[in-house]
């Protein structure tokens, strides 16, 4: 499904993927800020953008784990956040 | 690599960078002194104002006049301009007295009264604060900073500018504390799944959790370098900030390698990092983030020293 380079380099995606969704969204709000700011207001804490932007990192390791090792790498990865026991 | 190596490695950097933050910092410093002592002296001395004469004595006190008329002879020149080197110990505090060791170079103008006092004040071993205080053709100036490059505040104007204190330091009202918490987990949850929960246990697959810890911690400084910029922070500014970055990822990788790679963890670190910043209405005259990196470099060296095993040994934590 996915080619074996993709396979070989996961962070490298993830790192494209985070910084990709960050700055195209930045960069549009620079370039073409009459248009983005009419269409998504201001990119502050109540802006959906601004989550997009910060979950950037999570939406790209949920793609990676998802390609690369299917629903129980998406499984793993969220297990990981609701196991709330820790080692004292 | 061995943990004296990584801490070798991290001790040049730091000393490079602060050799270099103090050249640039001192050539940079020492050129405003320029550019202001010689607006202090634009025009030179007013050949009507060179000399003394009696008649300037009339609005002074008796004794003032007495003296003056004693080591003075009607129309001799008078001094116009004088250099002043000083040293000694200076009072840093504004609540209980805190002497500090300080040089400075003085210059007066007396045509057109005014002064530009040059101040090099050692706050700790390593960290002078450069002083500027001027008062050039009626306009005051106060300039304190760090290694002459960070500025903490300065004031500037033609007002009565001795003693003003620091703003006041305001917490945010407790109906915008809840939602910013909120905002600011909502958020940490975001970015630790993806930089803490797959980007760092997958590098430490092949490598340590601390090399891991600096290349998240490099490439999450990096993520936050535009951000910075746009809210008008300066090159300085960022530079520290994202060497704190990189030490509180290794705080993180600490906290998430130590209590069995649980991801709420390094969460709640994280909210509570970014709360001490966004709580406050203004943080910025009372924290720069060169004490921020002091601060966490004590404490990651605390955990490289005491839980080496857990930060320096490779393939100790399952990857996804």
């Amino acid at each position: 499904m996915i080619g074996p380079w993709f396979r070989d380099h996961p962070i490298l995606v993830f790192l494209a993927l985070t910084f990709g969704i960050t700055r195209s969204i930045r960069a549009t709000s620079v370039l073409a800020p009459n248009w983005f700011y009419a269409q998504f207001g201001p990119l502050n804490g109540r802006a959906p953008l601004f989550y997009l932007m910060v979950w950037a990192p999570n939406i790209a390791a949920i793609t990676v784990v998802s390609l690369t090792k299917g629903a129980s790498g998406i499984w793993e990865l969220f297990a990981r956040l609701f196991c709330w026991s820790v080692r004292p | 690599m061995p943990i004296l190596t990584w801490l070798l490695v991290v001790i040049v950097c730091l000393g490079l960078a602060y050799g270099t933050a103090s050249a640039f910092g001192a050539r940079r410093w020492s050129g405003a002194t320029s550019d202001l002592v010689a607006r202090l002296t634009l025009g030179g001395a007013n050949p009507a104002i060179n000399r003394y004469h009696e008649t300037e004595l009339a609005d002074l006190p008796a004794p003032v006049q007495h003296y003056f008329r004693a080591v003075l002879t009607d129309g001799q020149p008078i001094v116009t301009a004088a250099r002043l080197t000083q040293s000694g110990q200076f009072n840093m505090g504004a609540m209980a007295d805190q002497w500090k060791p300080f040089t400075a170079t003085q210059h007066f103008t007396t045509a057109r009264p005014g002064f530009v006092w040059d101040a090099n004040i050692t706050l700790f071993p390593g960290v002078p604060v450069r002083g500027m205080d001027a008062f050039i053709a009626g306009e005051g100036l106060l300039r304190p900073t760090i290694l002459g490059l960070y500025e903490m505040g300065t004031l500037q104007g033609t007002g009565d500018l001795s003693g003003a204190p620091l703003p006041a330091l305001q917490l945010l009202p407790v109906s915008t504390i809840v939602p910013a918490f909120a905002m600011f987990f909502i958020g940490a949850v975001g970015e630790e799944l993806g930089w803490q929960g797959y980007a760092c246990p997958a590098l430490a697959k092949h490598h340590s959790a601390l090399t891991a810890a600096l290349v998240i911690g490099m490439v999450w400084a990096l993520w936050h370098v535009i951000p910075f910029a746009l809210m008008g922070r300066g090159a300085g500014w960022i530079f520290w900030h994202s060497l704190a970055i990189v030490l509180i990822r290794v705080i993180i990788v600490w906290l998430f390698a130590t209590t069995g790679q649980r991801i709420l963890i390094p969460v709640l670190f994280h909210v509570m990092s970014n709360s001490v910043w966004g709580l406050f209405a203004d943080f910025a005259p009372y924290c720069h983030p060169v004490f921020m990196c002091l601060v966490l470099l004590v404490a990651v060296a605390a955990i490289l020293w005491l839980w080496r095993p857990d930060m320096c040994l490779r393939n100790r934590y399952p990857a996804l």
